[in-house]
């Protein structure tokens, strides 16, 4: 490193005083060779391998450089595309792998895929990112069903490997004990689980993991594991189903360092066994196809508010509580949101209760910002609850509601925050363009307010019809 | 052991340094942006360890090579990124600020003359500045994915030094990585 700074000192003075030359000298030859392969680190591996027939300097470097990116060539013939691959992988001598991608969608002998692999883990190689996909079919859930690929088993025991991605239509199956050592960051996106507590048996093998992030579309049956990793500060858990039935699944979480938690898809249940201290953020979009609810409904409800009072340390909470009506057996009580600094909420007919059961025990709440679709049929509306001393009161600096149309209790619930935030700088509504800026500010402007310093701004909304 | 700076990491974000170029011009610069400048800090906390007393903000750091121009470009790249002291924002600020800086990254890089864009990449490299190699360099690599290798040659001045029977041999038995280029 210290031999190539001290060239690039003597070749900048040189640069430096031909800058005002039009480009017929050939100065991006003469940076050193690290810059030269930091460049081509950035292109696909076909691109790097093209440069080489710029000139006789730049014959070598693509072999040099330690990031390899191979994307499948879906026009042509498959058989010939794994020969090249196998010629680049001959041809390519950089010690190590800072990151080894593949990404592959054609029929293709598994054989060769573990090589290419088995090429990346001798190259103790830093960032795995593998998206294979054998054939392309897939049913009518839109789920691959065709031929899965298995990981080879030296996987499992890469010393090396800090970022592992792993997408499409593979298999998960680690050996009962192993261990991930420098594993930090962990993304598995829509792949196959084999039989129930792989995924448990992987996270369990993983001792410094940070980040982690699951994403499945196709749930079978029950599906139960746990996610019990004391490092983790990032998780991300993504269940979707296109299926007739809803998916069951439990899911047991011991996080202790958790700071930033996204939910997205559909609630079941989820229990957090240690308390999340230091949260930060937690982002929950709550999603639920219209057939399921007929049973699964009475519950719907208890289990928001079972997950909302695990996320009572959040200093900022980003909420969709989806469609369904929660009517809610239990409820956030007796779980205070002290740390709440910030809250976005998507308000439906059928959530108001929750935003106000939110604003009820989140004392330092300081900036709001509602959201709502346009057209929706008012169920549950806002309904002011008497006697809230301290909601409000104090820290309310900034106040947002896009899509307002002046409904009813829309008008009733901005008539509230107005009336009870004493330290209100900003009001910012967003309406529809169907109705007029002037008109809706002057009447906001009649309302009562505590707060002498707020300052109301009214919106159109362009982004909508 | 410096009887000027009380803390031994200096966290004020008010402090300046001063930064001269190769054309002799002196930019004024807060230590928070300075010190992402590898280069400058390593000077910086060489200075601090020496005999001479550090004397704060009237020391003068000189860059023999680097164009004024090109630190004005430098040192504004560096005021727009996240800064490391900064408090944790929530998920929208941070997606706010990204797109802000798209956009200043966006008019950066428009019209950039390739002798400039090498100047930039050359000045980050001597100040070891990582993000703006990150960035200047991945804007290079966008610019020449997908063009032909004429085109490369031609907006760089690489000049051809392979006989012609040796190209025309690479490239046919690697047909494959000269497929589906842009015009040019």
């Amino acid at each position: 490193m210290g031999e190539s700074s001290a060239q690039s000192m003597s070749k900048c003075t040189e640069l430096t005083l031909n800058r005002n030359a039009v480009i017929d000298t050939d100065r991006i030859s003469n940076l050193p060779d690290s810059l030269l392969y930091h460049i081509l680190s950035f292109l696909p591996t076909k691109e790097a391998f093209a440069t080489a027939i710029l000139s006789n300097r730049w014959k070598p470097l693509w072999t040099l450089v330690p990031t390899l990116d191979i994307k499948d060539n879906c026009c042509k013939k498959p058989i010939s595309f794994t020969y090249i691959v196998y010629r680049v992988l001959a041809l390519h001598i950089a010690p190590s792998l800072r990151s080894f991608r593949l990404t592959w969608y054609s029929p293709c002998d598994s054989f060769h895929l573990d090589t290419w692999i088995h090429f990346a883990l001798a190259r103790n190689v830093q960032q795995l990112h593998l998206e294979i996909y054998l054939d392309g079919r897939q049913d009518d859930s839109h789920v691959y069903v065709g031929k899965f690929f298995w990981l080879p088993r030296s996987l499992f025991t890469c010393k090396t490997v800090v970022v592992l991605e792993l997408s499409g239509g593979i298999v998960l199956n680690p050996p009962p004990s192993f261990q991930f050592a420098s594993l930090k960051i962990l993304r598995l996106s829509k792949i196959s689980y084999g039989p129930t507590n792989n995924i448990s048996t992987l996270i369990s093998g993983c001792p410094v993991l940070e980040d982690l992030s699951v994403v499945r579309e196709c749930m079978d049956n029950v599906f139960s594991f746990k996610i019990n990793v004391h490092t983790l500060k990032r998780l991300h858990i993504e269940f979707k189903s296109y299926k007739p039935e809803p998916p069951d699944y439990n899911l047991e979480i011991h996080t202790p360092a958790l700071e930033y938690f996204r939910f997205s898809g559909h609630l079941r249940n989820i229990v957090f066994h240690e308390k999340l201290a230091h949260l930060i953020e937690a982002r929950v979009d709550i999603y639920a196809l219209e057939d399921w609810t007929r049973v699964y409904e009475i519950y719907y409800g208890d289990r928001i508010f079972k997950l909302l009072r695990a996320l009572n340390n959040a200093k900022f909470l980003s909420l969709f509580s989806g469609d369904k009506e929660c009517i809610a057996f239990g409820s956030i009580y007796p779980s205070m949101f002290q740390n709440l600094v910030r809250l976005n909420f998507k308000v439906t007919p059928s959530n108001w209760h929750v935003l106000l059961a939110l604003l009820l025990v989140a004392p330092n709440l300081e900036v709001l910002v509602v959201n709502k679709d346009y057209d929706n049929e008012n169920r549950f509306c806002w309904m002011e609850l008497p006697d809230a001393p301290g909601c409000l009161s104090s820290c309310l600096r900034t106040f947002n509601f896009d899509g307002f149309e002046e409904l009813e209790h829309e008008v009733k619930f901005v008539m509230y925050i107005l009336k009870k935030a004493r330290a209100l700088n900003t009001m910012t509504i967003k309406i529809p363009a169907k109705l007029s800026k002037e008109g809706v500010f002057e009447t906001l402007s009649m309302f009562p307010r505590l707060s002498t310093t707020c300052l109301i701004t009214v919106e159109k909304d362009n982004s909508l019809e | 052991m410096s009887n000027t700076s009380e803390n031994p990491k200096p966290s004020s974000s008010s402090a300046k340094m001063t930064l001269k170029t190769s054309d002799n011009e002196l930019f004024e610069v807060e230590e928070a942006v300075a010190m992402k400048f590898c280069t400058v800090k390593q000077y910086f906390e060489d200075e601090k360890d020496s005999d001479v007393a550090a004397r704060g903000s009237t020391t003068v750091i000189p860059l023999p090579n680097v164009h004024s121009a090109v630190l004005a470009t430098l040192i504004s790249y560096g005021k727009k990124l996240p800064q490391s002291n900064a408090v944790a924002d929530n998920h929208e600020e941070e997606e706010t600020k990204k797109k802000e800086r798209k956009k200043y990254e966006q008019g950066l890089l428009k019209n950039l003359m390739p002798g400039e864009l090498l100047d930039l990449i050359s000045a980050a490299n001597y100040l070891d500045f990582k993000e703006g190699l990150e960035f200047f360099n991945q804007a290079l690599a966008d610019h020449i994915q997908n063009k032909s290798v004429e085109y490369v040659r031609k907006f760089f001045g690489i000049k051809n030094d392979y006989e012609p029977h040796e190209e025309e041999k690479y490239r046919e038995e690697y047909a494959w990585a000269f497929e589906g280029v842009d015009e040019d």
